[in-house]
């Protein structure tokens, strides 16, 4: 039956195009931005979370 | 380079988007989790015979109740990517960590591949059904993992919110099944006198459906992966995580009421995809077709939920030097841990491909069981050196340390129910696990800087 | 001030081979029990093969019902006697479970007396060389 052959086909050729599409994204990504920048992300993040006060501070 | 590359010096630090509500944890938990309902919870059948099944699904519900009140807590305190390696990191270690950090990306990865050989296998079951047999099921399975590592590495808003409706269609075909088999009336669909059989093999058999019990929940604590990009992440997680237990516990009652009810034990116990089995005796088109449909969105959904939290537990190692920093990077654009992500693409196909379905599920399951373990101590640690009231705590959960003796309890049991079958691949996974620990402490510990793993604003812990 | 420890840069090389390193082991520890399951698998095969008689629902132990479902299943008799009669075999090695016991709890205890070791290291660095 045709209809199988071409979803085989099309199954390999659209995970291609979206894997080829990350690689070459992660590349252009490397060339235009400065590593340590990438990697700046702290733990826990800065601003909103509930961790970031604790009961005791000033007291102890 | 005519133009000048983008620098810290330049710009603010880069984080990843908190975009998340309590929703999207939900179907993080229980869309990684509910695909256990479709298959695999059944082999628990095969292992001790119907009633152990039920035994299993309970007694392992308590277990990951255990797990769900005491993840709430110390998460609604340590909200970071990584989860619960974060949290062995300031509470237990940095050895401890590590393990951890692999037990999470081992368990999704692998879960991911089971997943993905699910999809590939039901299209081509399904191309049987419309006369096409022997369908090739890589494209398939290649299809399902780079589809959903490209909606991930897009960005984690649109990946969750996919998995937020799949997961909800899927659970909502396993309610409209338990309809449709009349449960109130025995004998017209359901046939639980006639097919329930006493223990096959006594109560040993119990013991050691505990294992694959662990199908019915596995991977529900993943959600305080999402810890970086949730919205108030000290209530939403507690509340996701909760409300997909709820979920979890009424989804797999009803699994096996229906299934047990219609099918012999010796074939459910090894079946691949029970459910669709149980759709086409009821033999319904509508629901055969419904019940495929489902099968898959659970696959899909749960393979989605795993290639997230693997890539963020692989991310956290990376940031922190635990394995190559190179894996710490966060996309400008879509702020997601990119690297990581695509570097899982490779590996989650090719265990796919290895042929050897159970041992990648035996392998998972371990991983998941060894962090349940860690859990317990963890605990105990975490309220003796930041008492009550040192620190600000998100949740509370109460009667400590019951649920964590519990915990560890109900873990021994699973370990001795692993022993009874699979006693080999037991030795050779925790051989893994030991040999990566020595490299851990004699290669990769050296790249690690010291303070820098302490990272909350806490109080220096008592006793130390 | 300078007590902190710090540590060396990791070249790209280095990165590649411990990624490759994790992998390999991950790999081996996957196809290990292979090998103690193609023995198993041999016994029995060897065992089904001797044990072929003529079977019927009745000889399987199945009552009509059960029966009438194996038959929607698409199964007759001889194809599900496979099925019925492959049982798991928990008779328990004392040897074994022992040694099993031992590796997994030594393991935990390996793990908690390293890593308390090095978490002492952070806390110190984190807490008294500011």
């Amino acid at each position: 039956m045709k209809f199988w052959d071409i979803l085989v086909y099309a199954a390999w050729s659209i995970s291609a195009v979206m894997l080829v599409w990350m690689v070459v994204d992660a590349f252009m990504i490397s060339s235009q931005y400065d590593e340590e920048y990438l990697m700046s992300s702290r733990e826990g993040g800065e601003d909103d979370v509930v961790h970031g006060v604790h009961l005791e501070e000033g007291n102890s | 380079m005519a133009k000048d590359k983008i620098t810290t010096s330049n710009s603010k630090p880069i984080a990843m988007l908190k975009v998340l509500n309590p929703f999207h944890i939900w179907a993080l938990g229980v869309g990684i989790v509910l695909v256990g309902e479709f298959m695999g919870w059944n082999f628990t059948v095969g292992k001790g015979g119907a009633y152990a099944s039920l035994i299993a699904c309970w007694v392992i519900g308590l277990l990951y109740t255990c797990v769900a009140m005491i993840d709430s807590e110390v998460t609604s305190t340590v909200a970071a990517a990584g989860g619960q390696y974060t949290q062995a990191k300031h509470i237990v270690g940095p050895l401890m960590a590590f393990n951890v950090g692999l037990y999470l990306v081992m368990a999704y990865t692998m879960l991911c591949a089971a997943d993905a050989l699910v999809v590939g296998d039901l299209m081509k079951s399904g191309a049987e059904v419309m006369g096409y047999a022997n369908l090739d099921t890589k494209p398939f399975v290649v299809l399902t993992v780079a589809f959903l590592a490209w909606l991930n590495y897009r960005g984690v808003f649109a990946t969750l919110t996919l998995n937020l409706v799949i997961t909800f269609l899927a659970f909502a075909s396993l309610i409209v099944l338990f309809l449709s088999v009349d449960p109130l009336h025995q004998g017209v669909v359901l046939q639980h006198q006639a097919l329930l059989t006493d223990l096959p093999y006594g109560w040993i058999g119990v013991v050691a459906a505990l294992q694959f019990g662990m199908w019915y929940y596995l991977g529900i604590e993943g959600t305080c992966q999402a810890a970086e990009e949730v919205r108030s992440a000290g209530r939403s997680i507690p509340l996701g995580t909760m409300g997909g237990m709820m979920t979890l516990l009424v989804a797999a009652t009803i699994t096996w009421f229906v299934a047990t009810g219609l099918m012999p034990w010796q074939y459910l116990g090894q079946a691949v995809t029970p459910m669709y089995d149980a759709a086409t005796l009821l033999g319904s088109s509508q629901l055969q077709l419904m019940l495929f449909v489902a099968t898959a969105f659970a696959a899909i959904a749960s393979a989605n939920g795993c290639i997230n939290d693997a890539s963020r537990a692989w991310f956290s190692l990376g940031r922190d030097r635990y394995m190559p920093v190179f894996f710490g990077a966060i996309h400008p654009k879509y702020r997601t841990p990119y690297r990581s992500v695509l570097f899982l693409v490779p590996i989650a196909i090719s265990f796919a491909f290895t042929g050897l379905l159970d041992q990648v599920i035996t392998f998972s399951i371990l991983s998941g069981l060894l962090g349940y373990t860690f859990m317990t101590f963890n605990m105990i640690k975490f309220r003796k050196m930041w008492p009550l009231g040192s620190i600000h705590r998100g949740y509370i959960h109460p009667f400590h340390p019951i649920p964590a003796i519990t915990l560890l309890t109900l873990c021994c049991a699973t370990y001795f129910a692993t022993f009874l079958g699979y006693g080999a691949s037991l030795l050779s996974i925790m051989a893994f696990y030991i040999l990566a620990s020595i490299w851990f402490v004699l290669r990769r510990y050296k790249f690690v800087k010291r303070a820098d793993q302490f990272t909350m604003p806490w109080p220096r812990p008592k006793g130390y | 001030m300078n007590k902190n420890y710090t540590p060396p840069k990791q070249g790209m090389f280095g990165q590649i081979f411990d990624t490759i390193l994790v992998l390999v082991l991950v790999y081996a520890s996957l196809m290990v029990p292979l090998l103690f399951k193609a023995e198993a698998k041999a016994e029995a095969a060897a065992a089904s093969a001797s044990a072929h008689v003529q079977v019927s629902w009745q000889s399987l132990g199945q009552n009509e019902i059960q029966q009438q479902q194996w038959v929607k299943l698409g199964y007759d008799p001889e194809k599900a006697a496979t099925l019925i009669n492959s049982r798991f075999d928990y008779t328990i090695d004392p040897l074994m479970l022992i040694i099993t016991i031992l590796v997994v709890a030594g393991y935990f205890i390996f793990m908690l007396k390293v890593s308390d070791k090095q978490y002492r290291e952070v806390i110190k660095e984190k807490f008294d060389n500011k």
